[in-house]
């Protein structure tokens, strides 16, 4: 037989706490995101070599794009892990072009190393942020 | 020719001219005797009496910082020759030409070599280095030479090998202790020595930026903490004489300049006010960015000498995209202002620089966010131009053209101001290095509203967050140190009377009677503190019957509210005020309890104010507030 977990009772002053809590986290995460975004486009924008700048989408939209991936891998909720799951890729493709297309450029092997710690830093560091300390310290599942 | 012997001079045999010069040993006692004799005429009494010998030593200083400035300036860029194979007329910041390979491990080689250094210092000195604003604060003036040399070698080191740090800091630390220990040379007063210190970082910045009124506002808002006239010749000479010393000895340049004039209409004060809200944002970002860089450091339970090499690994990561971020940024700013980044690069700059200057303090590398701060406000009054002029045009007004000069200017300023904690500075840093009154007006608005926001939103510049974070509860340079120095154990009066627990109130009324001791202490069998018994309650007259039998132990209060010896004035203020009683007893310690003597809430008060009177009257150069009779 499955014994339903029963959620503790808190006094409105802690969940009230808890609430600001994570909306700090929220907002710390959406303001991380715009940084990753400007950043991404500054960098898209050194880009200074024709065909690296040949890309699927508009930079400003790239770096959109990463930038709310980054927001939402950030986030203290389960399925931030979404995000987190977008993240590699793309910014190992955006930064193999920035490396590779900036002037001067770097050698396809140094820009690829480099875009690889680029895209394992910023999956590391949104792991990092989307760690959920107070969903343990009320007691959810672990 | 024979010299007269200096008066007191403790020698027995007479020095003449011609032995002085022939005989080494003689020359020796010579020069000691005669400058022996030298600091006794500018001693303390002439100091203290004479604001005109202040004012000379002051400009003797300001003399020696700017020499010791322009001399940091060049080493720091012979290091930058020397570890980025940079031209010697080009600077860091400006990023151009830079091998790509170095770019990313030079950092890295630097925060090896800061992290053991620092970790070598500290096991030498383990202790905080006391800056300026905290020297003055707290110790009446007094700074480590030593300890501030170990910090500006590690700052020099710092921006040496590319962390995007600012020598300000090693400046004026330098610059603040050296006039604080020749201050005590001469065995300056307290109030002349804050003044020394103040003299020094005035002297440090403005020789630093080229820019004497810029520096000498920085000791008044930062290092003093307020401008009187008797602190304004002093401070004023010695940020004018280094400033002289580094142009006309050194041939120094402003580290920015603007060879066009600015066009300021009516609707860029309103959007200056706007650029300077969204540059408070910024700017408390980027200094709590430093705490939270430190925070995950301390997390991941990185080694403290391996924390630079980290950090200088990821400013390295940052700069092979944006070189501009390495070192202080005084190159990139003049690019910037010469509009020679584009504007797309200049969004990802201000997430670049902010990033790689949090990164680089919070990892342990040395230095401090003043020039940082102007880059990072430069190049976002860089972007926020080209936004502002794309949104008008969205409007239906392309005809509007915003002066991009006017704004990166208020950028600058504001995002500084708001990091340093000093506006009129920042005010009088764009006057004095542009000439442009119509940009230093602009600068007023975006400065004023960015350091009102952050001091209604955050409440500290850089400095005083990071005394906050260190637990030091200062917020600048105006002297507190002497509200530490009353404590309760010099306050207190010693004649307490005590009455054992238990004891009647007959044999209490024959003890203490009406006209003698006010209040006795009550204390048990082990003498530990229990309370205080007012005379005046156990002789109440309805307090009539059973005399012999009732206890004073009824008529007790305050036993669990005492002063320890340690305890400023400020905190027997609180105390007196949060239990609401007169007197408080002050005990050997919590455990031991044993009563000391006590304090009134009347005399702590008026001691109280007589010191703040006496501070005051002192920082207005005066013996008293108020006039004869």
């Amino acid at each position: 037989m499955r014994h339903r977990s029963i959620s503790p009772h808190y006094a409105p002053d802690v969940l009230a706490q808890a609430r600001r809590r994570r909306l700090k986290r929220v907002l710390i995460a959406v303001l991380l995101g715009a940084i990753v975004a400007a950043y991404t486009y500054g960098a898209l924008d050194q880009r200074v070599i024709a065909e690296d700048r040949n890309d699927l989408l508009p930079q400003w939209a790239e770096a959109l794009v990463l930038g709310t991936a980054f927001a939402i891998a950030s986030l203290p909720v389960g399925w931030s892990v979404l995000g987190r799951i977008l993240i590699p890729i793309p910014t190992l493709f955006l930064y193999l072009s920035v490396f590779t297309g900036k002037e001067p450029p770097l050698p396809f092997t140094a820009g690829f190393v480099l875009a690889l710690v680029y895209a394992a830093a910023l999956t590391a560091l949104s792991a990092y942020l989307g760690d959920r300390p107070e969903r343990r310290l009320f007691g959810s599942r672990q | 020719m024979e010299l007269a012997q200096p008066r007191g001079a403790g020698v027995s045999r007479r020095l003449t001219f011609a032995r002085a010069i022939t005989d080494w040993q003689a020359t020796r006692v010579f020069v000691r005797l005669y400058w022996r004799a030298l600091l006794r005429q500018l001693d303390r009494r002439h100091l203290r009496n004479n604001e005109i010998a202040l004012t000379v030593l002051s400009a003797l200083l300001g003399t020696a910082i700017g020499i010791g400035v322009s001399l940091m300036r060049e080493a720091m860029q012979f290091l930058h020759v020397l570890n980025f194979g940079l031209p010697p007329d080009r600077l860091l910041s400006e990023g151009i030409d830079l091998d790509w390979r170095r770019v990313l491990l030079v950092p890295v080689i630097g925060g090896l070599v800061v992290g053991a250094t620092t970790y070598a210092i500290r096991r030498v000195r383990p202790r905080e280095t006391v800056d300026a604003i905290e020297a003055n604060a707290l110790y009446g003036g007094k700074m480590s030479l030593i300890d501030s040399a170990n910090l500006a070698l590690l700052t020099l080191m710092s921006g040496g090998f590319g962390a995007s740090v600012g020598l300000e800091a090693a400046y004026t630390q330098l610059g603040s202790s050296f006039a604080s220990n020749v201050g005590e040379i001469f065995r300056a007063r307290r109030d002349d020595l804050r003044i020394l210190v103040g003299c020094g970082a005035a002297a440090a910045i403005a020789s630093a930026f080229n820019a004497p009124l810029a520096g000498a506002f920085y000791a008044f808002e930062l290092v003093i903490g307020s401008y009187t006239s008797a602190v304004l010749a002093p401070i004023a000479i010695a940020a004018l004489s280094a400033t002289l010393v580094v142009r006309e000895v050194f041939h120094a340049e402003s580290i920015f300049a603007l060879d066009r004039a600015v066009h300021i209409a009516g609707l860029d004060y309103v959007l200056f006010a706007v650029l300077g809200l969204a540059a408070a944002g910024i700017a408390v970002a980027t200094m709590t960015g430093v705490t939270w860089v430190e925070r995950i450091f301390r997390r991941l339970k990185v080694k403290a000498w391996a924390r630079p090499v980290v950090g200088g690994l990821i400013v390295g990561l940052i700069a092979v995209i944006f070189p501009q971020a390495l070192g202080s940024g005084h190159g990139a700013i003049q690019l910037t202002l010469d509009q020679g980044i584009p504007a797309g690069v200049l969004l990802g700059l201000i997430a670049a620089k902010g990033l790689a200057s949090a990164v680089s303090v919070g990892s342990g590398f040395r230095g401090g966010l003043f020039s940082s701060s102007l880059l990072l406000g430069s190049v976002y009054g860089g972007a926020a131009v080209v936004l502002l002029q794309i949104a008008i045009s969205a409007l239906g007004y392309p005809g509007v053209r915003l002066d991009a000069a006017g704004y990166m200017l208020v950028g600058t300023a504001s995002v500084a101001a708001a990091v340093v904690g000093a506006p009129i500075t920042m005010i009088f840093l764009v006057l004095e290095l542009t000439g442009s009154l119509p940009a230093a007006l602009g600068v007023m608005v975006g400065v004023i509203i960015a350091s009102v926001t952050v001091r209604l939103t955050f409440g500290y510049s850089f400095a005083t967050w990071r005394f906050h974070v260190r637990g030091v509860s200062i917020r600048g340079g105006y002297d507190v140190g002497w509200m530490r120095d009353l404590d309760a154990e010099s306050l207190m009066r010693r004649d307490a009377h005590t009455a054992p627990l238990g004891m009647s109130i007959a044999d209490f009324r024959t003890k203490f009677p009406l006209g003698g001791p006010k209040r006795a202490f009550v204390v048990d069998a082990e003498g530990r503190y229990r309370g205080i018994v007012l005379a005046a309650d156990a002789h109440n007259p309805d307090i009539a019957d059973k005399l012999e039998e009732r206890k004073i132990d009824d008529l007790r209060f305050a036993e669990e509210n005492f002063l320890l010896p340690y305890q400023s004035i400020r905190v027997a203020l609180d105390r007196f005020s949060n239990t609401e009683t007169e007197t408080l007893a002050v005990l050997s310690d919590a455990v031991e309890r044993r009563v000391l003597g006590f304090l009134t809430e009347a005399y702590v008060l008026r001691r109280y104010n007589q010191e703040l009177e006496r501070t005051q009257a002192e920082e207005h150069g005066e013996r008293t507030l108020f006039g004869p009779g």
